[in-house]
């Protein structure tokens, strides 16, 4: 099975623009044999927002939202947008899948440090759950989710097969070797993947809104921890792996980590720091 | 604190070539002084944009050297670039006429608004956008004028230190010549902004990597590096903290410019 990274650049604030390019992207990776197609996060809107969040967020019943839905009959994906709900916007992954909204993942870890404001504009997503699908169990995470470990152990306990990341992060840190973002995102794909025992595809934009740019350099690991494909820095492109259930069966077999895991001593462990705080 | 060239030009091509194309300016314009900073810019424009579509304006007031005026030429030819050579000596002496003074820094801020005021001019004329070439060591100490050089429309070296720039000018092929000039912003004879900050940039670089980008605490740079150093370098910063912001909007309303109505600068473009 055949997973592609869209790894595009949003045009910030202009829906239609963009959602032109997702159907350029599905039908181009429809045409390479691809099932499934990521998108990076905020891919439908741009991210640096702000006050534009009530704007462009998109309801459950928005026109929008039936454009999205009829794109999946081409090929299911994973696109990010603002999601309204009883007033709130959240920053969310959408899967849609055979004309319908099949998952929603609304980001839970806001960051509001540094460039970032995303607590002042949007609202907090609650969990972390899993779901089955065509492509075996995933996970998605946002992000900022993906840099707390937590987030992905928690898929991890769940068993998911493939943790699905969808980025807009914002290049920082130039040192001799490169961007010391772009290095953090690889760091931690390399040990999610190895050590959860799952595929990872990471998803980020590339553009710039505001001055700061986005770099891109999807990737894509095996449950074992190998890299499977990585696409070129701050370049649009379609980048593609084979996905196959068969090898997080091999890598778990290999290194049986979920088989040792002790959640409940963890869980115990944390009720007693928890009442330390 | 040393870059990946590399990796550096490759963003700022992609930013320049991006920003070239957001509002209809496809060009630009870069005041070109034949020292480093402003030639590592034209070397990215032309690289980004094509020399056809990269303006240099060459702006000597009779106190700039010859060897300015020269370098900046060659690098125009070196370049393939369309250039102005504009002297402003008749403007800004005609200025001094009616308001006399002896006073270096008037006189200085005087030439760079001058500059600014025609690079903007020119910017009207041709459809091109003014590049910025004030890079983060200026911009931090305030070593500059402000709405003189230190306006632009877009700035692709304001995030590196002068020690960076030049690391990414001996990368781009910037002549040896330029390389190893004693910065200075020629706003009179003999000035050089080492002599006038009272230290080295290669040091002041290295102190304000430690404050500004790894926000060492104060009284640990001040240890390493010398107090009185330091010290000044810190108020330097703070002091010239006005410089790098718009304008100061009293607020009255719900919503206010610059203050809680906030848009992305590329909004909707």
């Amino acid at each position: 099975m055949k997973i592609a990274l869209a790894q595009i650049a949003p045009c910030l604030g202009k829906i239609g623009e963009n959602f032109e390019k997702h159907r350029d992207f599905i039908l181009r990776a429809k045409e390479r044999e691809a099932s499934l197609v990521i998108f990076p996060e905020l891919s439908l809107t741009g991210y640096e927002l702000m006050d534009l969040v009530p704007d462009v967020a998109i309801k459950r019943d928005s026109k929008e939202m039936e454009n999205l839905k009829k794109l999946s009959k081409e090929l299911p994906f994973f696109a990010g947008f603002v999601l309204e709900e009883n007033d709130l916007f959240y920053n969310v992954s959408g899967f849609f899948k055979d004309g319908q909204l099949s998952h929603i993942h609304r980001k839970v870890f806001l960051p509001n440090y540094s460039m970032f404001e995303e607590k002042r504009f949007f609202a907090e997503g609650k969990g972390f759950k899993a779901f089955d699908s065509d492509f075996g169990r995933i996970g998605v995470l946002i992000c900022y989710d993906y840099l707390h470990p937590s987030s992905s152990y928690l898929y991890f306990l769940q068993k998911a097969d493939i943790i699905i990341v969808q980025s807009s992060s914002p290049t920082r840190g130039i040192e001799k070797d490169g961007f010391s973002s772009v290095k953090m995102w690889d760091n931690m794909s390399k040990v999610v993947s190895r050590f959860f025992t799952t595929y990872v595809a990471y998803v980020n934009r590339v553009g710039f809104d505001g001055g700061m740019g986005f770099a891109g350099g999807s990737h894509a690991y095996s449950p074992t921890g190998d890299k499977l494909v990585q696409l070129e820095e701050f370049e649009e492109g379609l980048g593609f792996f084979e996905y196959s259930r068969k090898e997080v069966k091999r890598a778990r077999v290999l290194f049986p980590a979920f088989r040792d895991e002790r959640a409940e001593l963890i869980f115990e462990e944390l009720r007693r720091i928890l009442n330390e705080y | 604190m040393s870059i990946n060239p590399e990796k550096t030009e490759k963003i700022i091509r992609n930013f320049l070539t991006k920003e070239l194309s957001r509002i209809g300016y496809r060009k630009g314009v870069v005041g070109l002084s034949g020292g480093l900073d402003s030639a590592t810019v034209l070397f990215l424009l032309t690289r980004s944009i094509g020399p056809e579509n990269s303006i240099a304006v060459i702006m000597p007031h009779k106190v700039t050297s010859k060897e300015s005026v020269e370098d900046a030429k060659e690098i125009v030819k070196l370049l393939g670039v369309k250039h102005h050579l504009i002297d402003i000596t008749p403007m800004v002496e005609a200025y001094f006429e009616i308001m006399p003074t002896e006073n270096e820094t008037l006189r200085g801020n005087k030439m760079a608004r001058e500059r600014m005021s025609i690079l903007y001019d020119i910017s009207a004329r041709e459809g091109a956008l003014v590049i910025g070439t004030s890079n983060k060591s200026e911009l931090l100490l305030g070593y500059g004028t402000i709405f003189g050089d230190m306006a632009s429309a877009i700035n692709p070296i304001g995030d590196l230190y002068k020690t960076q720039v030049r690391e990414l000018a001996r990368y781009l092929g910037v002549p040896k010549k330029i390389l190893k000039k004693s910065p200075s912003a020629e706003l009179w004879v003999g000035q050089t902004d080492e002599g006038e900050l009272g230290i080295k940039y290669e040091e002041a670089d290295k102190i304000m990597h430690e404050l500004v980008d790894e926000k060492r605490p104060e009284s640990e740079v001040r240890e390493k590096y010398g107090k009185e150093k330091v010290n000044r370098i810190i108020d330097k910063i703070y002091k010239n903290h006005f410089k790098r912001l718009p304008p100061q909007i009293l607020k009255l309303s719900k919503r206010t410019v610059g203050r809680d109505f906030l848009y992305s600068r590329d909004v909707l473009t």
